[in-house]
């Protein structure tokens, strides 16, 4: 809101003439609706991602016992061998990963089936006892990382949700930062600080909501843009951008991206046992196949290749997969995937960060900055600033609303008599749609309802200030 | 001469511009088609006829995009059983052609054996290995083994989503 029109309610100031206040009263309206949809979504967001945020701090506390050993012993036990311990303690287990630790005090964590049922384990390096296992699903951050970019919900529509929300609150920033802007006679006070002297008041509540929204808008600007790459929709068109322009990764630049076949084939001999089917003699001599490297030779590798550890050593996929090694939790700039044939040893892809295209660079650490991990604990904070603001900005915001809506009405701002000024911020709006597809289906919806629905029934047409 | 300046000014413009460009695309230079980088292809080859006490030769084949390769600084082949009944035997490997690397040794008892070669070079470090069985229950534990290694196959990890 304005210095000039922080007071206006629906039907007074707003309502003067010209084409400036009509463009104002227009963007209030677009900010009010989409406020009062989606600020429930948006504290939902800031809560999860504040919380998530910490992670390796909660999690390092919370799961202590898993994470770290018992006591530092003077040799950490190879892969081969904690593996075969392990494996010795749980018969019929099947190891998919492991991450070996940069941390002496910390445990190895294993990505393990048994049973069917996939379960992280983690295993002490000098001792080679387990020291227990987690439900990949349901440690603190799975779950808040779920409520984060699916509302806790299953399939597709719960994402989709958060994404729409996510961008929404891009429309919201910049909108409010329009009627934010000082018109008029600048003054500090209400401006860039909040007028707190009669707590409780409109314009308390307005000081609240307005001033902090405009020290916090580059950082929810920046935390929404970096989260964008990752979601369904625009995060599939910004990858098709990239693809375009060949700004994007090199192949196989992720773990989870896929990965490629072993270009050594593993010559099976118990698939062809022509004796053992055919009752034939058995043959007094027989060549086997390849046999696949150790995970001690893929750490060697590893090693040698200068992989920063932490770093994930994924199991080959059947006889045809190839070991993956990846950076795990490492910064942006050190990340490392390597791609490794199962049988030679030879290393057919390595993508560091320094290959990456423009655009996957800038998203990577987009990325790190959004979950708090490019800067540290300054970092940290800094996302923490944001969540707890956008939390006091949205729910100030519904306080201010209902001081400001009359009794058994909406209390949206009334729509501009000038019609100028409501087709230039739809058209403004349009090209905001256009470019995320998802708030322009939203608007494409609204529009219908308002055509089809609220503009034929009187009644709504009051409540709405149609 | 105006024009030429124009000229001058406009090329050096388009190739900062290119330049400028190229630096912010992937690095994919040196990949093949696959999306590879460039890496060896192995042939381990164990001896034709396999016979305790008799020497076999027993070869590898390392190509390089199709061509032999010779550029190992360290080449060596590695013979042993794998039930550990004896130390391994450790021989540097002989080069007997463009990218084929040779040991000749004589097997030994009945059992199985495991094969390995290992060569490291300034760009490459490869390390495949193969078994063979002497004898017809060290072929019967031979295919057991196989087939043990093929169904503990690991199962394709789980995807990653954010």
């Amino acid at each position: 809101m304005s210095t000039q029109l922080a007071g206006a309610t629906p039907g007074t100031k707003a309502r003067q003439k010209g084409l400036l206040p009509a463009l104002y009263q227009s963007v209030w309206r677009w900010h009010f609706y989409a406020g009062i949809i989606f600020a429930p979504f948006l504290i939902l967001l800031a809560v999860s991602g504040g919380a998530y945020l910490f992670k390796p701090q909660i999690e390092g506390q919370l799961y202590k016992d898993l994470l770290t050993v018992r006591e530092v012993g003077q040799v950490r036990m190879s892969p081969d061998a904690l593996s075969a311990a392990v494996r010795k303690e749980n018969p019929g287990l099947a190891i998919q990963s492991l991450t070996l630790p940069s941390d002496a005090r910390s445990t190895v964590k294993m990505s393990v089936v048994q049973g069917g049922v996939p379960t992280t384990l983690y295993a002490d390096p000098y001792t080679g006892k387990i020291a227990g296992t987690l439900d990949s699903d349901k440690t603190f951050s799975a779950v808040f990382k779920k409520l984060h970019s699916q509302l806790l919900l299953p399939g597709t529509l719960p994402n989709r949700i958060v994404e729409l929300a996510a961008c929404w609150g891009l429309v919201l920033t910049v909108t409010g930062l329009y009627l934010w802007w000082p018109r008029g006679r600048f003054s500090v006070w209400g401006t860039l600080l909040p007028r707190l002297g009669k707590p409780g008041n409109r314009l308390f509540w307005r000081d609240l909501h307005a001033v902090p929204a405009f020290w916090l808008s580059i950082l929810i600007l920046a935390l929404i843009l970096t989260g964008l790459p990752w979601s369904g929709v625009l995060g599939g068109q910004i990858d098709k951008a990239a693809n375009a322009t060949n700004t994007n990764n090199p192949p196989y630049a992720y773990s989870f991206m896929g990965a490629p076949e072993s270009v050594t084939r593993a010559k099976d001999i118990a698939a062809d046992l022509p004796w053992a089917a055919e009752s034939l003699p058995v043959p007094a001599s027989a060549p086997g196949g390849y046999v696949p490297i150790t995970v001690d030779e893929v750490a060697g590798i590893a090693d040698r290749q200068h992989v920063q550890r932490p770093y994930t050593i994924t199991m080959p996929s059947g006889e045809t997969g190839v070991y993956t090694i990846s950076t795990a939790d490492a910064k942006p700039w050190d990340s490392a995937t390597l791609h490794v044939d199962q049988y030679s040893g030879t290393v057919l892809t390595d993508v560091r960060y320094e290959q990456y295209g423009v655009m996957a660079k800038l998203i990577t650490l987009g990325i790190a900055f959004h979950e708090g991990k490019l800067f540290g604990i300054a970092n940290q904070l800094l996302g923490l600033l944001a969540c707890l603001g956008l939390i006091l900005i949205s729910a100030g915001s519904y306080v201010m609303w209902r001081k400001r809506a009359p009794a058994g009405k909406l209390g949206a701002p009334n729509k501009p008599r000038e019609k100028k000024a409501s087709i230039g911020v739809l058209i403004i709006m349009a090209v905001l749609g256009v470019l995320m597809p998802l708030v322009g289906l939203s608007l494409l919806a609204v529009l219908a309802l308002d055509w089809l629905v609220i503009r034929r029934v009187p009644a709504l047409r009051r409540w709405f200030a149609v | 001469m105006k024009r030429n300046r124009i000229a001058i000014a406009a090329s050096a413009l388009l190739a900062g511009a290119s330049m400028l460009l190229a630096g912010c695309q992937a690095d994919t230079s040196g990949l093949d088609d696959k999306g590879f980088k460039p890496h060896l292809t192995v042939d381990l080859q164990l001896p034709e006829q396999l016979e305790q006490g008799q020497e076999g030769r027993f070869a590898i084949v390392v190509k390089e995009n199709g061509e032999p390769y010779d550029g190992f600084y360290q080449a060596r082949f590695q013979l042993w059983p794998e039930d550990g009944s004896s130390a391994p035997v450790t021989a540097q490997a002989e080069k007997t052609a463009p990218g084929t690397y040779s040991f000749v040794q004589a097997i030994g008892p009945e059992g199985v054996y495991r094969i390995k070669f290992s060569g490291v070079s300034a760009d490459y470090e490869i390390m495949p290995s193969k078994r063979f069985a002497i004898g017809s229950e060290a072929v019967e534990a031979l295919a057991e083994m196989e087939k043990a290694g093929a169904a503990a196959a690991v199962p394709a990890p789980a995807g990653h989503h954010h």
